[in-house]
């Protein structure tokens, strides 16, 4: 870093810091930075600090939203009867683009990990049982990661919800669509045939 | 299954070394410290993704050099392909006939090996760890969704364990467990019954290679020994009852340990050789003829189980084992699975021995073929 100048340093520094950006590219980002315009460097600082200041968790969801309810829980035209669980907003982003789920979420941000001394207490479910409480939910639909941390979350919500009247469901985990049989790997197969359903 | 050629770049005391291989013996003769074993591990390594002998990934890097590479020309039934492995410091990475592989573990099963060298000797009695992590492989290698299921399970284990201890200081509610109980039971039973069937397969083929090597005066049995004293031919359903009732039962004193006692990561194996517990009562040849059958087996269990015989590495052991075991080894062996051996010296059987094979002499990283 010596070879920089303090502030350009300091800049590949900060950039290190995101996701997936390693040295090389953060390099090649603030070079970027450096050769732009000074509206331009000034309408992407800004574009960030706005994105923080103005964005909160939906009141209803706790999805990220600008408003205090998000737009999926504004929509009148989706079943507010059926929700959907999942640990991140990112999920929400992946479930929207199938177009096939016309209910609402509720997201977690997070799983249980006492590895990580996550329990309970430390992801969204006050809120998701104020909401089963409140309204006539009739179904929940279980999407969080099929990891074991993720497995986990899903059955503690299943005892959770117990003493309510309300269909739980876990989403499948299989085989891809559209590919050939041949091509899948043991294991995904084999999770297929465990998770065989009855025709 | 055989590899045809070796290639070597810095890898050790080697800075580069290519070699055709024979396609059924090669044979390595060397003083202690010449890099004979080097060889054979980087065999291992085209296997497995991992050394048999150091999880350190620098120590098999050249002195004063950044990077080595390994590379393998295997030849199968069905087709031939390249195994290449670039080694540095921060980690490895392997490449299928060119094609980069996301993890290195997805390489099991391309190249199968069986390694045999002085500590497995040692397996029948020693600790129970070793037997669990050698009947592990012997599965993984064959068997991928075993492997997903032992590395989920051992997640599972980690964050049990983790609750466990806050329950035991009372940070958490022992109410938590049920979600983990319920995946331990689930993953560790799917283990369990996999090592069953694996333990019994074996099991028959040891006993049968145990009594050509004592002549038929000793009988082998092996057994699955199990922290749910399980007996024989459970379903799953039936193993998962049995997993639940027992970790139920040992609730309290789980939670004062702060870990998990019950569960295949505390199961073992038993050798009984004319139903005496030979890990605590017979005597040194016996355990040793014991390891050699068990290694013989793995052989013809693998061979049942992919369809052709693994690549055997016999790493030192030869000095080990006396003339009549060393003689039945080779008869085995024979003429059907490419074999790699390493010695101090060129033993009385193996120069008697009618089959095509190379001879290499090693000295300080440098081969000459004898």
């Amino acid at each position: 870093m010596k070879h920089y100048a303090q502030p350009i340093a300091k800049l590949i520094g900060q950039l290190t810091k995101l996701p997936g950006i390693g040295p090389k590219t953060a390099q090649r980002l603030a070079f970027y930075i450096l050769d732009s315009t000074q509206e331009e460097v000034e309408e992407l600082a800004l574009t960030i600090k706005d994105v923080k200041d103005n964005i909160n968790y939906c009141s209803v969801c706790n999805n990220f939203s600008a408003e205090e309810v998000c737009s999926i829980c504004k929509d009148e035209t989706r079943d507010t009867n059926t929700i959907c669980i999942v640990e991140n907003s990112k999920d929400i982003v992946a479930m929207e683009r199938t177009g096939e789920y016309k209910g609402v979420y509720h997201v977690l941000h997070g799983s249980i990990s006492p590895m990580e001394g996550r329990g309970p207490d430390d992801i969204r479910l006050n809120s998701l049982l104020s909401r089963i409480k409140e309204k006539n939910i009739e179904e929940v639909i279980l999407a969080t990661d099929p990891n074991v941390e993720g497995e986990a979350t899903a059955m503690y919500i299943v005892r959770l919800l117990e003493p309510f009247e309300i269909t739980i469901s876990r989403i499948a985990h299989g085989l891809p669509v559209g590919g050939d049989l041949e091509y899948a790997d043991e294991v995904t197969l084999s999770k297929a045939l465990e998770g065989r359903t009855k025709v | 299954m055989y590899l045809t050629g070796l290639f070597l770049n810095n890898f050790r005391n080697y800075n580069t070394l290519e070699l055709n291989l024979n396609k059924n013996l090669n044979l390595f003769i060397g003083n202690n410290a010449q890099g004979k074993t080097n060889i054979l591990e980087a065999i291992y390594l085209l296997s497995t993704g991992n050394s048999h002998r150091t999880n350190i990934t620098s120590e098999m890097i050249n002195w004063n050099q950044e990077k080595a590479y390994v590379k393998g020309e295997v030849s199968r039934k069905e087709r031939n392909f390249s195994i290449e492995l670039l080694i540095e410091n921060r980690g490895k990475k392997a490449k299928v006939n060119s094609n980069s592989l996301k993890k290195i573990n997805e390489l099991l099963g391309y190249l199968n090996t069986i390694i045999f060298s002085p500590e497995d000797l040692e397996l029948v009695k020693g600790s129970p760890a070793g037997r669990r992590k050698f009947i592990n492989l012997e599965i993984s290698q064959v068997n991928s969704y075993y492997r997903h299921n032992l590395k989920e399970y051992n997640k599972v284990l980690k964050q049990r364990n983790n609750l466990l201890k806050d329950i035991r200081e009372k940070h958490s509610s022992q109410e938590m467990l049920g979600v983990w109980d319920q995946q331990l039971i689930d993953l560790g039973s799917k283990v369990i019954l996999k090592r069953l069937e694996t333990v019994e397969k074996l099991g028959i083929l040891a006993r049968l290679m145990h009594r050509k090597i004592t002549d038929g005066s000793e009988t082998l049995k092996l057994k699955y020994k199990s922290s749910l004293d399980l007996s024989n031919d459970l379903s799953l359903s039936e193993i998962k009852d049995k997993f639940d009732k027992k970790i139920k039962s040992f609730r309290q004193q789980e939670i004062d340990k702060g870990y998990s006692i019950v569960g295949p990561h505390r199961d073992d194996m038993l050798f009984e050789v004319n139903d005496i517990n030979i890990r605590k009562y017979g005597s040194q040849g016996q355990q040793r003829t014991t390891a050699l059958a068990l290694k013989l087996a793995e052989l013809e269990f693998m061979k049942s189980e992919i369809g052709e015989y693994p690549i055997l590495l016999l790493d030192d052991v030869f000095s080990e084992l006396d003339g009549k075991r060393c003689h039945y080894l080779l008869k085995v062996i024979k003429n059907k699975v490419q074999t790699f051996i390493t010695s101090t010296k060129v033993n009385k059987e193996l120069s008697k021995l009618d089959l095509n094979k190379s001879f290499y002499r090693i000295k300080k990283g440098t081969l000459t073929s004898i």
